[in-house]
């Protein structure tokens, strides 16, 4: 059987129509984490499950976002496959549809359709039609999600689903039924016989009570024998998983850690950034970053305004020949205004008698003295003037603006504003915020990378996060019991031992007394009887030894050509009563304890493909492989083995992986031409999501599917 | 080969047939030839597979009717 095409319609991420066409050999689906490899698989998956029906989940939630009233639009998956040179259509689908605001979905239909003679396609039921073309019990060993899935026999019917699929040991267990009931019944017959011969009889009956009673006693330690290998079996499992698990489980602790860690750094950094500019311009006065010229031609203007009032000023005194002593300064200079020095100043500056602005010594009598008291003098009367009538003189400014402009002057420069330093300040914030921003990209970079590991891990993980953490802490519990019950089942099996050598000896003595009374022929009857029963359930154990032996053979030819030149071990499939487990022995036939991923994987691949073989080999037929990312655990060099391996077995295998995918510099995916011309392959195609779409919002999803050449 | 045919196979090829009986598998190919030995084992072998590969089952007690009415007969 191959499958020919793959038609998604609606699915998922899957927006629209979308297609996949096979060949009949290794079909690579490259696409990252998140671009839609494991819907690809979930496609299959639903299309395959008889349970599954429609179900509003699985519709694109794009289109779903798109749909208008009264429209209708179908959810499809469909599969083209080919048996013995006939191709088959096989399709799944629904119609979704919103009526008066209500999204309604209707018209499941699963049918397959069958090529007439005449050209026409006749529909029938899709899920038996699937069933014969690609029965389940083949998809059980055919389609694997992760890594996790590829152990098949982590699962207790492993065994009796490998025989019922593929041995013919299936066949045998009805024939050892029948021979168990004629062998007990001849029994009875005989005992009732013996009843004929009341002393012999008397005889029997004491050994047969004895064997009766020895045999409920067996059943009774076989039945704990059974429940202390159940108690091992589950223990075992428990600490092989927390064994499996301890690598995953330190890494998930450590990347815990760093993630924690650059989430308080990020949110340390966001504090420290602080772009509240509108607040600066005013609290922070950066309004005033480009004051320092309007400064200068304001102080420049106030001297003009200045020098021009005393001018004015001076002539408007002569012109009214005022009778006040007006003090000229040398060369004609622009005199102080008369409120500098204050009134305290200049008091102070008499009562020192010394010019404190030059520093001369002004005693009384002296010019400089004389000077101070006149301007002393002069500053009381200005204060003093509003007290002065009008009719004493005229002023020529009387509302002193311009020493209030002055004054806003020695105000603007001495209070504190420092243009140059709010310069460099402005400067150094903008340059701050500026480098913290990058170091917070850096940060939301590297964070998440430690999150996107961490989501790689975990979806390797069988078991959640918090289990996972908290594994650890059973260890000990279930140590001791591996201990406790490993010494029980010795025990019982010493003690079963011991009563089966006695019913043995009980039932020969039985026979025995039986003979003396018996025919001889019965005798006979009675010996052939019980071999007919050791030859069935011999040969059933015989065929199921030759069927692990041929499956472990197989195996093995695969794991070494998996891992070329390079370690591997033997595969060993060991056989535990109803129960089948795989492991790695070394030549001298040691168990490897804890596999690296790759090998392990390699080993529960090499299984898988040995399964394969057996399927051709006992059904005739060759059935596809459907992976989702089987080699995560894989390095590069053994990747590409191990894909070169797959295209040389010549067999259909469908893969969807993100080996040979990239993340470019501007984070969007793409291939990696350099590793993927390594690999032989029959068909690629590459699988991504439309960018730009919104992180939290699935109804910006779409994947695209194009065919890589 | 028909399935009843190779499990007779299977059967005869077991040691105990082999040693105690003095029985060569070959020497019964098919079913029919089992069903026309002479050796009790074989025959009763075969009478159980016929019955439980044929689409008519008898049920247990007449299938042990059938069996042991054969050995008793040819051990007498």
């Amino acid at each position: 059987m191959k499958i020919k095409k793959l038609f998604l319609e609606n699915f998922l991420c899957y927006y629209g129509r979308k297609e996949f066409v096979f060949e009949d050999g290794i079909n690579l689906i490259l696409g990252r984490n998140g671009e839609g490899k494991t819907k690809f698989f979930e496609a299959f998956e639903w299309l395959f499950s008889s349970s599954e029906k429609a179900d509003i989940n699985i519709v694109s939630a794009k289109r779903l976002k798109d749909i208008k009233e009264n429209e209708t639009f179908t959810v499809r998956v469909a599969l083209t496959v080919e048996k013995f040179g006939e191709n088959f259509l096989i399709e799944k689908c629904f119609e979704v549809s919103l009526k008066k605001s209500q999204i309604n979905i209707e018209n499941f239909r699963f049918i397959a359709y069958e090529n007439k003679l005449d050209g026409s396609r006749i529909p029938i039921d899709g899920d038996k039609k699937l069933e014969i073309i690609f029965p389940a019990k083949i998809r059980r060993y055919s389609m694997f999600k992760g890594e996790a899935e590829l152990n098949i026999f982590n699962n207790e019917n492993a065994l009796k689903e490998l025989i019922d699929t593929f041995s013919e040991v299936k066949h045998y267990p009805p024939y050892i039924n029948l021979s168990d009931k004629l062998y007990s019944w001849f029994q009875e017959a005989m005992d009732k016989t013996s009843r004929s011969n009341e002393k012999i009889n008397r005889e029997v009956n004491i050994i047969q009570a004895e064997i009766e009673r020895r045999a409920l006693e067996r059943h009774k330690y076989d039945r704990l024998k059974k429940e202390a290998e159940q108690e091992l079996e589950k223990a075992s499992n428990s600490l092989s998983q927390i064994e499996k698990n301890s690598e995953r489980c330190e890494m998930i602790k450590v990347l815990n850690d760093r993630i924690r860690k650059k989430t308080d750094e990020i949110n340390s950094m966001k504090v420290c950034i602080d772009e509240s500019y509108t607040t600066f311009l005013l609290d922070e006065k950066w309004i005033l970053y480009d004051f320092q010229p309007y400064y200068e031609s304001f102080c420049n203007k106030i001297l003009e305004v200045r020098k021009s009032k005393n001018f004015e000023e001076k002539k408007h005194n002569k012109e009214i020949a005022k009778k006040e002593v007006k003090l000229e300064l040398l060369n004609e200079a622009t005199p102080l205004p008369w409120f500098i020095p204050d009134e305290s100043t200049l008091k102070e500056l008499l009562k020192d008698e010394l010019c404190k602005v030059c520093n001369r010594p002004a005693p009384k009598g002296s010019e400089a003295y004389s000077f101070m008291e006149s301007k002393l003098k002069e500053y009381i009367d200005r204060t003093n003037q509003k007290n002065k009538t009008e009719n004493d003189y005229e002023l020529l400014f009387p509302n002193n603006y311009i020493e209030n402009f002055q004054k806003l002057q020695i105000e603007l420069s001495t209070n504190g504003i420092n243009i140059e330093n709010l310069k460099n300040e402005i400067a150094e914030r903008l340059e701050f915020n500026r480098c913290r921003k990058e170091d917070l990209k850096r940060l939301e970079e590297e964070l998440d990378k430690e999150i996107e590991e961490k989501n790689r891990i975990m979806a390797e993980s069988t078991v959640h996060e918090d289990e996972l953490l908290s594994m650890h802490s059973n260890i000990r519990e279930w140590t001791l019991i591996i201990s406790e019950s490993s010494r029980s089942i010795e025990d019982y099996r010493r003690k079963i031992e011991s009563i089966d050598a006695e019913l043995n000896e009980k039932n020969e003595t039985k026979n025995r007394k039986l003979a003396q009374v018996l025919p001889g022929y019965q005798m006979e009857t009675n010996r052939i009887l019980k071999d007919i029963n050791s030859v069935f359930t011999n040969t059933k154990e015989r065929l199921l030894s030759e069927f692990i032996d041929l499956l472990e053979e197989k195996s093995n030819q695969f794991i070494s050509r998996i891992n070329v030149d390079d370690f591997t071990g033997r595969i060993r499939l060991r056989r535990s009563k109803d129960k089948i487990s795989v492991l790695l022995i070394n030549a001298d036939e040691t168990p490897i304890y804890k596999p690296h991923g790759s090998l392990e994987i390699s080993m529960y691949m090499a299984v898988l493909f040995g399964i394969s073989e057996l399927a051709f080999e006992t059904k005739e037929e060759n059935y596809p492989m459907i992976f989702d990312a089987p080699t995560s655990s894989f390095d590069g060099a053994k990747v590409q083995d191990f894909y070169n391996l797959i295209y040389d077995l010549k067999k259909q295998c469908i893969i969807a992986t993100k080996d040979f995918t990239i993340m470019k510099d501007d984070r969007t995916p793409c291939v990696d031409e350099d590793t993927i011309e390594k690999v032989k392959r029959d068909k690629t195609y590459w699988i991504c999501r439309i960018r730009p779409f919104n992180k939290e919002d699935l109804s910006t999803i779409e994947t695209i599917v194009e065919p890589y050449e | 080969m028909a399935r009843a045919d190779k499990i007779l196979k299977t059967f005869l090829s077991d040691s105990i047939i082999k040693d105690k009986y003095n029985v060569d598998s070959e020497d019964y190919p098919t079913l029919t030839h089992a069903l026309n030995s002479d050796v009790p084992i074989v025959k009763a072998i075969a009478i159980i597979i016929q019955d439980v590969s044929s689409e008519i089952e008898m049920n247990d007690k007449q299938l042990y009717q059938k069996v042991i009415s054969f050995l008793n007969r040819t051990t007498a």
